[in-house]
């Protein structure tokens, strides 16, 4: 029926693959389609329409018109563009926060990227990338660099990034090295310029990683929308000829999750796994896994070169929304937003009403908190955490209530399904977000707390725990928008 | 066995047991709705969610195995958790009783005192129509907690019924919304017996069973369709003295509450008109007439006994019904091979 289908792998770990096959080579995966794909691969058909469904894009053409109304884009017209674009489809953040409102078509992205960013000392986007012979130490001696550097995972859990890799050279091999460049927090940006302007940065963090794990084989996760990544990075790995596959995402932020994407790399559905055991233990096919998020391994190199309590400490801070130039930009890692935006972006287009430190889960901050550093402990007395750096600046002209209703739209329509407190708790915030954009309590606020501590405790994963964390920004800094709760009973 | 403190005491369990059948054994009860003896730990409901020392958050006890010295407490927070996370799901719970099955979250809900602050504005999934007659689905009454979905999966290892989809469009559903008879589906009904709530119960050409299951009276026996030997519980309204439906529970030894698509569906036999209650012989009017046993197995015997001597035993063949246990079949052989003497006998079970 499909010329080309008898050709494809059948490892279930290739199903993913296989259906973005179809999806560009065929069209979009159809009920017909998905069942010729599982009895080629002689998986059952309901098992392979589960996975076919739970991610955006499967069922898309490949030249559809996607227009973002994350939360930045929200702000910034997104939702006008859409009505400019009949027939386009609306998608929550695509990762282009710096051009909002942004929109892909097909591949292409609209407007077409324009790079603002300046020179660092550890990643430094503008600097010359070719492929280098990647630094060569102990795995002792780079353990104990790591430790030394401080470095922890950039994606947003913030975990010490020495910790991780310790534990899973004490698992016994074959190991397997992961990176997670499924970058869907909204408002960040930055492993997408790591990709498309350091590939070979990352490259040589990846060879470092498979050497230190003795791992013979690698991915990369990235996610769909990022084709000039994909093609960079696919580039750079050639160039160096590596054993590392890159698998395409299909439009789920779940699947960011470690594992979730572990389960969506084994050609199931993108639910978390529960924990004990931990990728570090027991990850890709059972065996022990290094994940690490792609600008993360991308300061290995830095560290390892320099020396550990050396290197600069670092990171890159994605600045989107009302600035001057919103992009990408390497800063220390105790920066505080007022610098961000006054010296690397360009200085605020109109008077700041809130600021998004570091992605969906990390919280809203007032003006008042512009010079507090953004760091675990600068952000914690204002409720927050600098997260995956994705700084977003909303004017005070765009409602707080809204931020976090859409906010909360998001994660309602990202979540799995798997965990009862995040699949009805997402909504369910939602729901109360559009009640009080009316003047209208949903429930007391008592219940309320019990309902964000019940997401926060009972959750899989971090999207559940930790969606109630702008919802509690907005109640902490802007009391006076919630009282229609407090004075229910 | 290992030895770990159960809310304060001290109690042993065999080593790598769940917690949640450990804890049940020394008289604990946590609730749970996901969780399935037959199937793999989910973990998704979040019912069970206890207090482990140590644990950062409270940990699902239908997935954790117990082990030496672990602390567990079940009546902490957890309890102000579980009564949140019923008022959660009954948050789109719209159709409680569709079907006249038990409902393990309304009575989790009266036990609780739990109530939902509101119904969700898109708590209404897709209503779902199919064309068989034996069992029927209500979205409005599904939990999502995927225990249809996984027995399909892990016990009968069929493409029946998928969780599809993500966010508030997530349905569980036959496979790309067909009907179920046009899936691998045997009609087992395995799926509604694991149902927490009756979103799939069981339906016949006169609608759903009369009456709440729990009204009905319960007759355990063994199933008469095979060899196998179910043990069955036939589910009697008391009222009108009739069969109203068949269900089968986890703890039967032989079938572990699993039937197949007849075991569960198909007694309707019992009160038919038709049925045969007692032997029928032929008389010379061609009609038949009831008869004893004794004068129909002598009349049959006669018979035999009379072909075997005008054309030999070779032609005669015995055909053994698919109903017949293994010491029901070795006593026809016997007769087949030793009394009558031919070697020509058969079930009609091999196909």
């Amino acid at each position: 029926m499909t010329p080309g289908l008898d050709e494809l792998p059948r490892e279930r770990t290739r199903l993913l693959d296989n259906l973005g096959w179809v999806r560009r080579n065929v069209g979009p995966v159809t009920p017909e389609r998905s069942d010729a794909l599982a009895d080629h691969m002689n998986i059952r058909r309901g098992e392979v329409a589960e996975v076919v469904s739970f991610y955006s894009y499967l069922g898309q053409p490949v030249d559809v018109v996607r227009v973002c109304t994350g939360p930045v884009c929200d702000c910034l017209g997104g939702r006008a563009l859409l009505e400019r674009h009949p027939g386009a489809v609306e998608v929550p953040c695509i990762g282009h926060c710096d051009l909002a409102p942004a929109m892909l078509r097909g591949d292409e992205v609209v407007p077409a990227v324009t790079y603002s960013t300046n020179h660092g000392p550890s990643i430094d986007l503008l600097g010359p990338d070719e492929p280098r012979e990647p630094p060569s130490l102990e795995p002792d001696r780079i353990v104990a660099e790591l430790e030394a550097s401080g470095l922890v995972g950039y994606g947003g859990a913030g975990f010490a990034t020495w910790r991780k890799w310790e534990a899973v050279r004490k698992a016994p091999g074959p190991r397997v090295v992961i990176v997670n460049a499924d970058e869907g927090e909204p408002g960040t940006i930055k492993d997408r310029y790591v990709m498309e302007l350091r590939p070979h940065l990352l490259v040589e963090g990846i060879e470092v990683a498979m050497a230190f794990a003795e791992a013979e084989e690698a991915y990369v996760y990235l996610r769909e929308e990022y084709a000039t990544a994909r093609e960079r990075l696919g580039a750079a790995l050639a160039a160096r000829g590596l054993p590392v596959t890159i698998v395409t995402g299909a439009g789920s932020y779940v699947c960011g999750e470690e594992t979730a994407m572990l389960e969506s790399m084994e050609g199931r559905r993108g639910m978390p796994r529960l924990r004990p055991p931990f990728p570090a233990e027991a990850g890709y096919l059972g065996r022990p896994t290094l994940i690490n998020n792609v600008e993360t391994l991308a300061h290995i190199p830095a560290i390892l070169r320099l020396g550990g309590a050396a290197c600069p400490r670092t990171r890159l801070w994605s600045v989107s929304g009302a600035v001057a130039r919103p992009g990408c930009y390497e800063a220390s890692v105790d920066v505080t937003a007022r610098q961000l935006i006054d010296d690397y972006a360009g200085g605020a287009t109109e008077e700041i009403g809130a600021v998004v430190p570091g992605g969906a889960a990390s919280g809203i901050i007032p003006p008042a908190a512009l010079d507090a550093p953004l760091t675990r402990e600068g952000l914690a007395p204002w409720g927050a955490g600098p997260g995956s750096a994705g700084v977003q600046v909303f004017p005070a002209s765009y409602p707080v209530l809204r931020l976090v209703r859409e906010t909360m739209r998001f994660f309602a329509e990202e979540s799995c399904q798997k965990c009862t407190p995040c699949r009805i708790g997402t909504r369910a915030l939602e729901h109360v977000l559009h009640e009080l954009e009316h003047d209208r309590p949903a429930m007391p606020g008592w219940q309320l707390e019990e309902w964000l501590v019940a997401m926060e405790k009972g959750s899989i994963c971090g999207l559940g725990q930790g969606a109630p964390v702008p919802l509690r920004g907005a109640m902490r800094h802007w009391p006076e928008l919630f009282a229609p709760l407090l004075q229910t009973r | 066995m290992v030895e770990f403190t159960l809310d304060g005491a001290r109690v042993s369990a065999p080593e790598g047991e769940l917690l949640v059948h450990a804890a049940a054994r020394h008289g604990t009860f946590i609730p749970t709705l996901c969780h399935d003896e037959k199937l793999d730990p989910y973990g998704g409901c979040r019912m069970c969610l206890v207090d482990l020392e140590g644990a950062p958050r409270p940990v699902p006890a239908c997935a954790q195995r117990v082990r030496e010295g672990m602390v567990v407490s079940t009546n902490g927070e957890t309890g102000a958790l579980r009564r949140t996370l019923t008022e959660m799901l009954l948050a789109e719970h719209l159709s409680p009783n569709p079907g006249g099955r038990p409902n393990e979250l309304t009575d989790l809900a009266e036990e609780l005192g739990a109530q939902a602050p509101f119904l969700l504005p898109d708590a209404a999934r897709e209503p779902y129509e199919d064309r068989n007659r034996l069992m029927g689905y209500d979205p409005g009454a599904c939990i999502l907690c995927n225990r249809c979905v996984r027995y399909t999966q892990e016990v009968m290892q069929c493409s029946a019924l998928v969780f599809e989809g993500r966010g508030a469009e997530a349905r569980v559903v036959p496979t790309h919304g067909h009907s179920w008879l046009d899936t691998e589906c045997e009609l087992c009904g395995g799926c509604l017996s694991v149902c927490p709530t009756g979103a799939i119960h069981e339906q016949f050409l006169g609608g759903s069973p009369a009456g709440h299951e729990r009204a009905l009276r319960k007759t355990k026996t063994t199933c008469t369709f095979c060899g196998v030997g179910c043990q069955i519980d036939l589910n009697v309204d008391p009222e009108t003295k009739r069969i109203v439906k068949v269900t089968s529970d986890p703890s039967y030894v032989s079938n572990e509450g699993n039937l197949c698509v007849k075991g569960r569906f198909a007694f309707n036999f019992v009160h038919h008109p038709d049925r045969l209650t007692r032997p029928l012989v032929r008389g010379d009017d061609g009609k038949l007439h009831p008869a004893s046993w004794d004068e129909a197995l002598s009349l049959a015997a006669a018979g035999m006994n009379g072909v075997k001597e005008r054309h030999g035993a070779q032609s005669i063949g015995l055909l053994a019904s698919a109903r017949l246990t293994n010491e029901e079949n070795y006593l026809l052989q016997k007769l087949a091979r030793g009394v009558i003497g031919t070697n020509s006998i058969h079930s009609c079970e091999a196909t």
